[in-house]
């Protein structure tokens, strides 16, 4: 752990989120961002993000001080981390998704993307609608049509749940 | 949470996941709604499906993959099956880890044989007239399915299961026109490797700005010759299609 003084010499940076919370954090750790990054570049130690909400926040920063203190050693640790952080519903995934894109935090994006395609994967057109709150535009004419453009895909079973 | 969020809204964001599904499940994303369809129609997102296993990504493809319908078509047609296939490979002892399981790694070759056979679908659609010739009996495409005949310790090992037909139709002592004799000879002694298999294959490609697509096959390295009858001669056995394409043709082209 780092020492009183030690701690003093630190930059520190305070991010405000969308319903008016403050976090203070390392400068090092924001810079992982690039939005923050560049604000930091500027001169700024408070960051208002009017994007980015609470809840989410909290999340991201628990993320970026991870990944901030990543070493050869503590690769497993990261992984079990990633793994429960991701391991949330779809309403917080795409939370978060639309947090890490403002932010533009890639790895976090990557991830974020990568666990939401996996999860929708073999679920049907209606289980996609639901999931994403999609209303569907077609006429039925058309759904039939493009389902017929896209037979194959609709070889073999669906996963019908939502989560 | 989730009331702040439409994905419709955040079309970059939309454009990462889609880039990220699987070719089914990119079908199926296609009729859940206008947007989802305009995004999964576009051609980059199926390039990106094609070759996201491969590192580094194949270079100087894309003109030719455009040239020949288009990477959507590619995936379908040649990349969806030669995937299918290695699904059904490459688990062997990697069980432990199921990530690796699901992440299927591409080496050049099966990027060569994918090309190769768009290639070889292109030739039986635009130039031998269109979906019949897909089902004919000289028809190259049934390269897509294959037989493993890997011996042990080898793993990766891909002949079309219409060699061995081929194979055994003329006796052991003929060998089949479409591979060549040294594949045919090391197959019966039990070693067999993918490169020659790929050999056979591979031809490159170039494409002028007018548009007319020229063709190098590997057996006749540093000539170029008009796609068509150049493909043909190298492809098909002789016994099918010797006299329609007109040998002659590409000897003439061989001499000037």
């Amino acid at each position: 752990m780092a020492s009183t003084t030690e701690t003093k010499q630190k930059k520190m940076l305070i991010l405000k989120s969308a319903d008016n919370d403050e976090f203070e954090i390392e400068e090092s750790v924001g810079v992982q961002s690039e939005t923050i990054k560049n604000l930091v570049e500027d001169g700024f130690t408070f960051v208002p993000l009017p994007n980015v909400y609470t809840k989410a926040l909290i999340k991201i920063i628990d993320y970026l001080k991870k990944h901030a203190n990543k070493t050869d050693s503590n690769d497993e640790e990261i992984k079990t981390f990633d793994k429960d952080f991701v391991n949330t519903t779809f309403d917080d995934l795409f939370e978060l998704v639309s947090a890490a894109n403002y932010l533009h935090i890639s790895c976090l994006m990557n991830m974020l993307c990568q666990t939401i395609a996996d999860r929708i994967k073999d679920k049907s057109p209606e289980a996609v609608r639901k999931i994403f709150h999609i209303n569907c535009d077609y006429t039925p004419e058309e759904e039939a049509k493009i389902r017929k453009a896209n037979a194959q895909a609709f070889e073999g079973q669906f996963d019908e749940s939502l989560d | 949470m989730g009331t702040n969020f439409f994905i419709n809204d955040n079309q970059d964001v939309l454009i990462e996941i889609l880039k990220r599904l699987d070719g089914r499940s990119l079908g199926v994303a296609a009729c859940v709604c206008r947007l989802w369809c305009a995004i999964a129609r576009n051609d980059s997102l199926w390039e990106h499906l094609c070759f996201r296993h491969v590192s580094p990504p194949p270079e100087g493809v894309r003109a030719v993959v455009l040239a020949l319908g288009g990477y959507r078509r590619l995936y379908m047609v040649c990349v969806r099956p030669v995937l299918n296939r290695l699904r059904k490979w490459r688990p062997i002892g990697m069980e432990s880890d199921s990530e690796i399981v699901k992440r299927v790694y591409w080496t050049r070759h099966e990027v060569e044989l994918s090309l190769s056979l768009f290639c070889v679908d292109y030739y039986e659609r635009v130039l031998l007239g269109g979906g019949d010739a897909g089902a004919c009996t000289s028809s190259l495409m049934f390269l897509c399915k294959a037989v493993n005949v890997a011996p042990k310790g080898l793993d990766s090992i891909i002949l079309p299961d219409g060699y061995l037909q081929e194979h055994r139709a003329r006796g052991k002592n003929e060998t089949p026109s479409l591979l060549g004799s040294s594949l045919a000879r090391r197959y019966v002694a039990g070693d067999c490797n993918l490169m020659i298999d790929m050999a056979i294959l591979s031809i490159s490609f170039r494409v002028l700005s007018t548009g007319e697509l020229y063709v190098m096959t590997r057996r006749h390295k540093e000539r170029w010759y008009p796609g068509k009858q150049a493909v043909l001669e190298y492809f098909l056995p002789s016994e099918f299609h010797c006299s329609e394409m007109g040998l002659a043709d590409v000897d003439s082209l061989q001499r000037g």
